[in-house]
């Protein structure tokens, strides 16, 4: 595990940067997708903090995954989640992506999503209230913050552990390796 | 010293178009009944994009991309008069505005090749709508501009601001409505806001030439759009305004015409592309004709 | 006496190249530049009278050459397109060299130089004839349809028709063709008649050079013909025409006198009819070539457009048309040789110049991709290069003159042009790249160094000249004086003036290049590196893509702004001149049943062709 370095000023100032402009790109799956305009628009307006959605992988910050993935879509999501710039972060939203919530026993999804990505922050709830999404988006910031959510170093540092991990579950592996 | 100025008049600018992008932002959500973001949201997404640690290059030319749009922004902003003080006219003096007018497409050109290197077709796409929505709004653009130039019987800037000294009613924005209008409207499509974000919009094609650009390269492309958007305002103020005497005249005066494009994007749904054209060569190229034949016949 | 070496020159080229093309390739490029460079000097830098070669004594009809301003100037810009194209076409052929196909093209070269020599316009009649013919056959060695040949030789044959006419009617009236006379005789032609010269003189040049209703050959002709010919149909014969009327409008008749005669209710039409016919022929042809995917149809509809601006060009005024004209030209010809020239480069590398099959190329080949961008933004008129000196003469000139309409006429349709220019470099060289294509060896052979050298030439001067233009507007002031006795009309110090505005490209150069350069060094040397990735790698969709086809962007291009501009572009003259090729055709029908079906025919026709040749032969003794 990376240890916490002590950081100079414009490590600093780079952490507060990234922690007060949050760009998010929504995976949405299945039912998480409909929290999240009401998020976005009037009565939630998460743009307040400085969270804007994005178009595109490569402008955005934080990937965001709202409920189950199956089998096929997690090869996307990995794409995708290669694509982003560092620093990068992702959010499992929902119990889905927790433990499998209530596809605990299903064939095609996957019950853990942090044995395939690095997941910096889990927002449970099924479905967790547009409250509670912010409410994550904010606590993800304190932790950029501070210096600490450091997902995507630890994807880098391990990407053997995770490339066997998504290899093991999604059998036609037909992924090129330019990504990474 | 000329330098110095100019850095810092360059600098000014880009400040200041930065902070009206915050305050778009703002303004744009307490419109929609949302708190919105903090004015200074803008500084701080800059200096995130700048500071992201990765970056991804396509080749050479989508390195040189955000270069050429730097370029072509800051290179307008030189040949515009920003106030009438000796130190901002910068080579403002030799401001002919058939030159002003090439130089503005040589930014966007470059940044073209660039989006074109990254091989997104929805990068192509983009900027296929972006040389589309050019040509479109050129039309009752330089109508207007003609106009002036009649009425002006020069192509130097200096000179046209020159021509409107003496009280607002001398403006051109009041003297010649009519060439007014038009480049009005013009303006909309220019500044890429709501009726007429047809090269960005983000919903239909993943923000078009910018969808493979991150990092630096995003940062460095609102810096550019900043500067260049203001240096197209500090145009219609000398063009239309009657100039400014001092840099608060122009900025009080920027920060006006800048509400307009604000206010009616926040009101209309974008246009097609080919609305959009039909739109430009439409009611407005008509009634820059219209005034050009009476500003003829006069 | 030079003269006389520089026929020996251009008769002993074409036997070397004969004799030494199959010998060895080296040696055939240093031949080619050698003779290149020996026909520049001898015809450019070297002042002589001109010769005279005696064809009817008994009519007193001379042809004689002579080495004059505005034709000097032709003759120059003529080598210098001349011989980059040369080398292209020596080292671009890929299937067997035809010999041919290059003693064609001399022969063109040598006679498209005499025309710009021609003092009198007996001569400038015959050489223009001798061309006709040759491009001619060039085409159609080249052509798999039969059409485009035909369509080419029928309007060509009008315009010479139309041209023998007026030439007669001067003759009549005047008893000489020599210019020189002309200039001071021309008074003696009746009002009336004047007009119907000047009407068909004027028709027969705005065929050659493609104005908007009689460019319908013009397509045909250069898609049909190698690339390389095409480069010099653009870039040099189209400027047959464009030189004919300077003839017309300068030295048969003075400018004033033909604007005048055409003066109705105090309106200038002929003024109008050019400035408004360039205008529109420029902007409906730069929208064709927005429609066009095929790289070489761009070109050439660009090629239409261009030639339009410098039409518009003749309603200026006195002063200021020639100038525009000839920067124009200027500029045209070595943009457009330049970009013909990549052009034939990489049909000969790609065998392709469809914009489908093509894309991505800058990998492959950058110094072409370089050469070509250099071109492209000259072409377009962005501000540091040498065509916006061009289209800002032209622009300012067009305000003073008054002519508004026109002026956005051709505003639009100069910022049209940019929709062309991009997709042009945006589907051949960026992109993504054809598997077909990835295997390409840039250098593979000695020609292909030497055609990547040559062709880096004109865009480096395009470049240099746009940077600093005043050496180009002297030695043009120079040469036009006979025309334009006060020279440096426009330039003061380092600026460029009109009577509205004034500009300095030295110094807009300068304030570019510092802030591209300090930018540079900001952006890409100093800020964080980037990684690089395949071109597959793209934010598109999630799933990854692998084919050239899936993402290449080529086919509606230009969709939204098309569909605008439908009701232009799906129109097609193609039916009337069906019918006309038609009705010829039954006439050629009849002759031949004439002709085969008795044997008395046969013989009468015969008999008055041998008849024709001795009294020709009779007169000439």
């Amino acid at each position: 595990m990376i240890e916490k370095k002590k950081r100079n000023i414009f490590q600093i100032i780079d952490d507060w940067a990234s922690a007060r402009s949050l760009w998010l790109l929504m995976y949405c799956t299945g039912c998480g997708a409909i929290e999240l305009p009401p998020t976005m628009t009037s009565r939630y307006d998460m743009e307040r903090f400085g969270i804007a959605p994005a178009g595109t992988p490569r402008q955005a910050d934080i990937l965001l995954i709202t409920g189950y993935l199956s089998i096929k879509t997690l090869k996307r999501v990995i794409r995708a989640y290669e694509q982003m710039q560092s620093p990068k972060y992702v959010i499992g939203l929902g119990s889905c992506t927790i433990n499998g919530g209530m596809y605990w026993d299903s064939y095609n999804t996957i019950k853990m999503l942090d044995l395939y990505l690095p997941v910096d922050i889990w927002i449970a709830g099924c479905m967790p209230r547009p409250e509670s999404v912010i409410g994550g988006l904010n606590k993800l910031s304190d932790i950029i913050k501070a210096g600490e959510a450091n997902g995507w170093k630890k994807y880098n540092e391990n990407l053997k552990w995770y490339r066997a991990n998504q290899k093991k579950v999604i059998k036609k592996w037909d992924l090129p390796e330019f990504n990474y | 010293m000329n330098i110095v100025w100019t850095v810092l008049g360059i600098i000014g600018v880009y400040i200041y178009g930065v902070f009206l992008m915050g305050l778009g932002r703002k303004i744009s959500a307490r419109v929609q009944l949302r708190y919105g973001p903090p004015v200074y949201q803008n500084y701080i997404d800059i200096l995130k994009l700048w500071t992201k640690k990765t970056n991804i290059s396509h080749g050479i030319m989508f390195d040189l991309g955000p270069v050429f749009l730097l370029t072509g922004s800051i290179g307008t902003l030189l040949l515009i008069p920003i106030a009438a003080t000796e130190q901002l006219m910068y080579f403002g003096f030799s401001g002919d505005i058939i030159v002003i007018m090439y130089l503005m497409v040589f930014g966007s050109l470059g940044f073209a090749l660039a989006a074109s290197q990254g091989a997104n077709p929805f990068g192509i796409m983009g900027i296929s709508r972006a040389l589309t929505l050019l040509a479109a709004y050129e039309l009752p653009f330089i109508l207007g501009i003609v106009i002036l130039m009649m009425d002006a019987n020069s192509a130097s800037l200096s000179n046209i601001i020159s021509h409107q000294a003496g009280g607002y009613m001398n403006w051109y924005i009041f003297k010649q409505p009519l060439a007014a209008i038009p480049a009005f409207i013009a303006l909309l499509g220019m500044m890429g806001k709501q009726p007429f974000d047809i090269p960005i919009a983000p919903q239909e094609i993943a923000t078009g030439p910018m969808a493979e650009f991150g990092g630096k390269y995003l940062g460095m492309m609102m810096s550019s759009h900043a500067i260049f958007m203001t240096a197209k305002y500090i145009l219609f103020v000398n063009l239309f305004l009657g100039g400014a005497g001092n840099p608060i005249n122009m900025i009080f005066k920027v920060f006006l015409i800048w509400l307009f494009p604000l206010f009616v994007g926040l009101v209309y749904p974008r246009f097609k592309t080919s609305q959009a054209v039909r739109f430009f060569w439409g009611v407005p190229s008509l009634i820059g004709l219209i005034g050009l034949i009476i500003h003829w016949l006069r | 006496m030079v003269n006389v070496l520089y026929f020996y020159a251009m008769i002993m080229s074409i036997v070397l190249i004969y004799i030494i093309g199959d010998i060895s390739k080296i040696l055939r490029n240093i031949l080619a530049i050698f003779i290149f460079l020996y026909s520049l000097v001898s015809t450019v830098f070297v002042n002589e009278a001109g010769f005279t070669i005696n064809v009817m004594k008994s009519m007193n009809l001379n042809m004689s050459f002579s080495y004059s301003g505005i034709g000097t100037f032709f003759v120059i810009l003529n080598h210098i397109a001349f011989g980059v194209i040369l080398i292209n076409i020596l080292n671009n052929i890929n299937k067997k060299r035809d010999n041919g196909f290059l003693f064609n093209i001399f022969l063109i070269f040598y006679l498209t130089t005499l025309l710009f020599m021609s003092s009198n316009l007996f001569t400038f009649f015959i050489m223009w004839e001798f061309i006709s013919i040759l491009i001619y056959f060039n085409i159609g060695i080249f052509d798999k349809k039969e059409n485009s040949g035909l369509k080419y030789i029928l309007m060509n044959a009008l315009g010479g028709m139309s041209l023998l006419l007026a030439m007669a009617m001067i003759f009549n009236f005047t008893g000489t063709l020599d210019f020189e006379r002309l200039s001071s005789l021309y008074y003696l032609i009746p009002r009336s008649q004047a007009i119907v010269i000047i009407l068909l003189f004027t028709f027969a040049m705005l065929i050659k050079s493609a104005f908007w209703g009689l460019h319908t050959w013009v397509k045909d002709a250069y898609m049909r013909s190698n690339t390389c010919f095409t480069a010099y149909m653009s870039s040099v014969l189209s400027k047959i025409g464009i030189f004919g009327l300077i003839l017309l409008f300068y030295k048969i008749f003075p400018y004033d006198y033909v604007i005048q005669i055409f003066t109705f209710y105090n309106i200038q039409f002929f003024r109008i009819f050019f400035t408004i016919g360039g205008s529109i022929t420029a902007i409906l042809a730069t929208i064709m070539a927005i429609k066009e995917q095929n790289v070489k149809a761009i070109l050439t509809y660009s090629s239409i457009a261009q030639v339009g601006y410098i039409i518009a060009s003749f309603g200026l005024g006195y002063r200021w048309s020639i100038i525009s004209i000839m920067t124009i030209t200027t500029v045209h010809l070595l943009i457009k040789t330049s970009l013909f020239s990549d052009l034939s480069f990489i049909e000969y590398k790609t065998g392709q110049t469809d914009g489908v099959e093509l894309g991505g190329l800058i990998k492959v080949i950058p110094f072409t991709f370089v050469s070509t961008l250099i071109s492209i933004i000259a072409l377009a008129g962005i501000v540091p290069l040498m065509g916006f000196a061009a289209k800002w003469i032209y622009f300012e000139n067009m305000f003073i003159s008054g002519h508004y309409i026109a002026l956005i006429i051709s505003f639009l349709a100069s910022t049209l042009a940019f929709l062309y220019c991009y997709k042009i470099l945006s589907i051949v060289f960026l992109g993504i790249i054809n598997e077909k294509n990835s295997s390409i060896n840039y250098f593979s052979s000695l020609g292909d160094s030497i055609v990547t050298i040559v062709n880096m030439i004109i865009p480096i001067a395009l470049v240099i000249f746009g940077f600093y233009p005043y050496p180009f507007f002297r030695f043009m002031f120079e040469k036009i004086s006979k025309i334009l006795p006060s020279a440096n009309v426009f330039l003061s110090g380092n600026f460029i003036e009109s009577s509205i505005g004034y500009w300095n490209p030295l110094n807009i150069a300068t304030i570019v290049v510092i802030i591209f350069v300090s930018m540079f060094i900001i952006f890409v040397l100093l800020m964080r590196k980037p990684r690089k990735v395949s071109q597959y790698d793209i934010a598109m969709s999630a799933e990854p893509v692998r084919s050239h086809n899936n993402l290449h962007y080529v086919m509606n291009f230009y969709d939204g702004f098309l569909e605008v501009v439908k009701p232009i572009t799906s129109k097609s003259s193609k039916r009337f001149y069906g019918k006309i090729y038609g009705f010829i055709e039954d006439i050629g029908d009849v002759l031949r049943k004439l002709h085969l079906n008795s044997l008395t025919s046969k013989n009468i026709l015969t008999g008055i062709i041998i008849i024709v040749l001795i009294i020709v032969i009779w007169s000439a003794v």
